[in-house]
């Protein structure tokens, strides 16, 4: 099962070497300079020099991630519950949870940075407004989506609206929670990055800009490189989170998740 | 004879639709006794399902008065085992924990509604799919689990709703003495809505026939066929006169 | 696994991966600790003395302008004088000045056209020393565009830092020299001299001191105009600047700062290669990919710290007086309400109170 699941990620893997082999060649018969577009073998080169200071800035960008997250999954999960509680709530609290995503974030990162320093707050707050959004969405439609016979089956038993949400709702929207949550995940890094971007002591954020500014531009690109397999890794955290929460949803009559011939994909 | 298990007099029911007012229900008069298995049949979509999620609390009566146990006043939720026409077995909960629901609701603490599940599943051959999920049980499997669940909640009062519809006839037969088993077990009472004329005369001791909407009881019929009852029962002249007078009366509502 | 360990698993496998993260921070950040290097907020115990932490915002990655500070920080001049200096690393979307006006910093490094344009907009910084005492812009060409004198650039492109300033003073510099001062004005989101090499613009603003030794060293032949050969006034670029509130609550703290900074330069002005080799050392790692430019810029820029005879840092009034006017009058200075500003008190745009001795 384990080899199989490997299995399913070959042709990703096969697509990505072949596209940094044709990268790799065209610099090589380009002869482009490489302060405009370095080598695929260049920026391991960079990124296995400068690791010492890379994983500095990596850990610190990944604090504010992981924190960042947690806080954007309470929040989106909060915000879910509170859409549902009434049809009031969620008229008045809806449009603004839209519009939170309509404001240029980066346009804020600057006032959060006059506003509330070069602390960790500033970049948890902005990663969690990065990503709590698509969790809150997709777990109130979860909430939403509960069947009327499941209710009406509760409330004869007498079950109060919270038994209703902790036993029945909740974790009939837990899918759509996940989904949302893969969706979310994969924007904190870039969240975080963004906000050190304005401004930060360290993180990959600063450090991208400041490389970039030195026409370092092979370490811009191992400061993405890592950037991307840190994401990857969360994603692959959230996927496997979702299998042992939901074993039941997985099962093998859920044909629609699950690509031919490849096990579990992530989907 | 003591009270009746269920009283219902002068039952209506009307739902508005904006300023369309659509009458469901026109008084219906209905009573188990206790201990009896009575069946309501009657044409599709006459309202079968709205007056059982009156009884069981779900819904309101636009009129009339409804007793069970002979208490006419406080929340009728609660007090009968109601069982929809789908199993509604929680996807994420194994069989056992399927069964448990009703006492979690109860907030029974948790190692003793486990055990009760476990005994129930035990007494009635289930205990070996107690660790399934839903999605890995056939649909007979999934009715019983939730007719397990319904009777761990409530086992004096059962409101079941079409349990058997969905199955093939072979499975369907099998349930259906399985749950005359269940019911001298536990001495329920039980109202039990079908649109199968030969089960409703397998099964019950009185059968209600109701009319096309707006529903009113049409005729109540007595079966006295003996009891434990059997599949071979169906063959006696009084089942098949009985069987033959109960399809004519419905195509007759059908059509009206 | 039933429903209860699934849930215990689902929100402490997140909590576990929290609790590593930090662990793994705290760890870094204890075995990184070092003074010099932009450190992060934990600050690293020091011996006895209590030290005022003191933050100052740089304009730009760190390069041979900054040379005097980062070498006063290598030599404990700043803890000398009582101070933890912190410098906040550059970041294109908050200027030093917005940071410095805000309090977010103590100081920063800012330039003439900027002090200027923070007191119209009502935001007032205050430059408490220059870092060279003679500008040194200058506009450049490709050699290879043929473009070898400033009125060849009517008509041409322009790759500027967005500055409502900049048209009117390169169009000067171009009329100076005889031309219309007519010119295509682009604002760069990517560095000059790369926006230059790529044939993406045909002229540029950039540092003698630096951009030009770097082009140099790479073999790029550059056509270069001095601007003050063009008809500007001589302005100072870069400042220290200060805000008014810290001036008035700290006096004594800027004039440490300022004592400990005009020993930095000093000895940069005296000893450029160790000066430069201490940049090198000190500046994050991989911010200066050739070493060789540090050498070449700071030799070029060490004697043009300050003048023979004089102090480091020290301001004089006409460079506050001619260039800011040039700028006001060239209208594109505008006020907070977007109205343009022809009239400043420049004396309150500059202040030599806390440097340590008179000029002689």
């Amino acid at each position: 099962m384990k080899l199989r699941r490997i299995a399913g990620f070959g042709p990703a893997i096969v697509l990505v070497v072949v596209l940094l082999a044709l990268w790799q060649l065209y610099v090589y018969v380009s002869k482009v300079s490489p302060h405009l577009l370095p080598a695929p073998t260049a920026i391991v080169q960079a990124l296995l020099n400068n690791w010492d200071v890379i994983s500095v800035n990596t850990v610190q960008t990944l604090l504010e991630t992981v924190i960042g997250m947690a806080a954007a999954t309470l929040f989106g999960l909060l915000m879910a519950i509170l859409l549902d509680i009434s049809l009031w709530t969620r008229r008045a609290v809806y449009p603004l949870l839209v519009v939170s995503q309509t404001i240029p974030l980066i346009a804020l990162a600057p006032l959060f940075l006059i506003w509330m320093g070069f602390g960790l707050e500033p970049k948890v707050i902005f990663v969690i407004l990065y990503c709590f959004f698509p969790i809150a969405v997709a777990c109130a439609d979860g909430l939403a989506s509960a069947e009327p016979e499941m209710l009406n089956l509760l409330r004869s038993m007498r079950a109060s609206r919270w038994q209703i949400l902790w036993l029945v709702r909740l974790p009939g929207a837990m899918p759509a929670f996940f989904s949302g949550l893969r969706i979310g995940v994969t924007y904190s890094m870039t969240g975080a990055i963004v906000s050190e971007y304005i401004g930060a002591y360290q993180g990959l954020g600063i450090y991208m800009e400041t490389s970039a500014n030195s026409g370092a531009v092979d370490l811009v690109f191992a400061a993405i490189l890592v950037t991307a397999i840190v994401s990857l890794l969360l994603f692959g955290l959230v996927s496997w989170l979702e299998r042992i929460a939901l074993p039941w949803y997985h099962g093998t009559t859920n044909q629609a998740l699950i690509l031919p011939r490849a096990g579990r994909m992530i989907v | 004879m003591d009270e009746p298990k269920l009283l219902a007099r002068g039952v209506t029911k009307t739902f508005h639709d904006g300023r369309r007012a659509l009458e469901v229900l026109t008084p219906i008069d209905l009573t188990v006794n206790t201990g009896e298995f009575a069946t309501v049949i009657g044409p599709s979509g006459c309202g079968k399902s709205t007056l059982f999620n009156i009884i069981a609390g779900v819904d309101q009566p636009t009129a009339g008065v409804i007793a069970i146990d002979g208490a006419e006043k406080g929340a009728r939720a609660g007090m009968c085992g109601y069982m929809p026409q789908q199993p509604l077995l929680l996807p994420w909960r194994t069989a056992e924990e399927n069964v448990m629901l009703g006492l979690d609701v109860r907030r029974v603490p948790r190692k003793q509604a486990q055990h009760d599940a476990h005994e129930l599943l035990k007494r009635f051959g289930m205990v070996e799919f107690a660790g399934n999920y839903p999605a890995t049980l056939s649909g007979g499997m999934k009715q019983r689990i939730a007719l397990l669940r319904t009777v761990l909640f409530n086992s004096s009062f059962l409101l079941l709703d079409e349990p058997f519809g969905a199955l093939d006839a072979l499975s369907r037969l099998s349930l259906q003495m399985w749950l005359l088993d269940l019911w001298s077990a536990f001495h329920s009472s039980i109202l039990f809505i079908t649109h199968d004329v030969r089960e409703a005369i397998l099964l019950s001791d009185r059968v209600y026939v109701l009319s096309a909407r707006p529903a009113r009881v049409a005729r109540v019929v007595q079966i006295d066929l003996p009891r434990p009852r059997l599949p071979e029962h169906l063959a006696l002249s009084q089942a098949v006169q009985l069987e033959q007078e109960l399809v004519s009366l419905l195509m007759k509502e059908q059509r009206s | 696994m039933n429903a209860r360990t699934r849930l215990l698993l689902s929100i402490g496998i997140p909590i576990l991966l929290i609790i590593v993260v930090v662990g793994a921070f705290v760890w870094v950040q204890r075995s990184n600790a070092s003074p010099g290097t932009t450190t992060s907020a934990n600050v690293t115990s020091s011996a006895s003395k209590q030290l005022t932490t003191m933050t100052l915002a740089l304009d730009w990655t760190p390069n041979t302008n900054h040379t005097g500070i980062y070498v006063a920080l290598a030599k404990g001049w700043y803890r000398d004088e009582g101070i933890d200096l912190k410098l906040l690393p550059y970041s294109a979307n908050v200027s030093p000045d917005t940071l410095v006006a805000n309090g977010k910093a103590d100081v920063g490094i800012s330039a003439t056209e900027g002090v200027v344009t923070d007191a119209a907009s009502g935001q007032p910084v205050v430059s408490i020393a220059a870092i060279i005492q003679h500008n040194t812009s200058a506009l450049v060409t490709l050699a290879s565009s043929g473009l070898s004198r400033p009125r060849d650039l009517d008509g041409k492109v322009y790759g500027g830092f967005g500055a409502p300033y900049e048209g009117p003073v390169v169009s000067e510099i171009i009329k100076h020299d005889g031309g219309t001062g007519q010119f295509k004005n682009v604002t760069l989101g990517i560095d000059a001299m790369t926006a230059l090499e790529t044939h993406r613009v045909d002229f540029v603003w950039v540092f003698e001191g630096w951009e030009v030794i770097q082009a140099q060293l790479q073999g790029v032949k550059l056509n270069v105009f001095p601007i003050t050969n063009y008809g500007v006034s001589d302005y100072y670029t870069p400042v220290i600047i200060s805000s008014p509130q810290e001036i008035k609550q700290k006096p004594d703290l800027l004039r440490r700062f300022m004592a400990a900074t005009v020993k930095g330069y000093d000895f940069a002005r005296q000893n450029p290669r160790q000066a430069a080799q201490i940049l090198i050392a000190s500046a994050p790692k991989g911010t200066f990919p050739d070493p060789q430019l540090v050498y070449d810029s700071q030799a070029f820029l060490s004697p043009r710290y300050v003048d023979p005879g004089r102090t480091w840092g020290w301001q004089d009034a006409p460079q506050w007086q001619n260039y800011p006017q040039f700028m006001l009058n060239t209208g594109g200075i505008d006020n907070a309400q977007g109205k343009p500003v022809r009239t400043m008190n420049f004396s309150a745009l500059w202040t030599d109170e806390f440097l340590p001795k008179t000029p002689s």
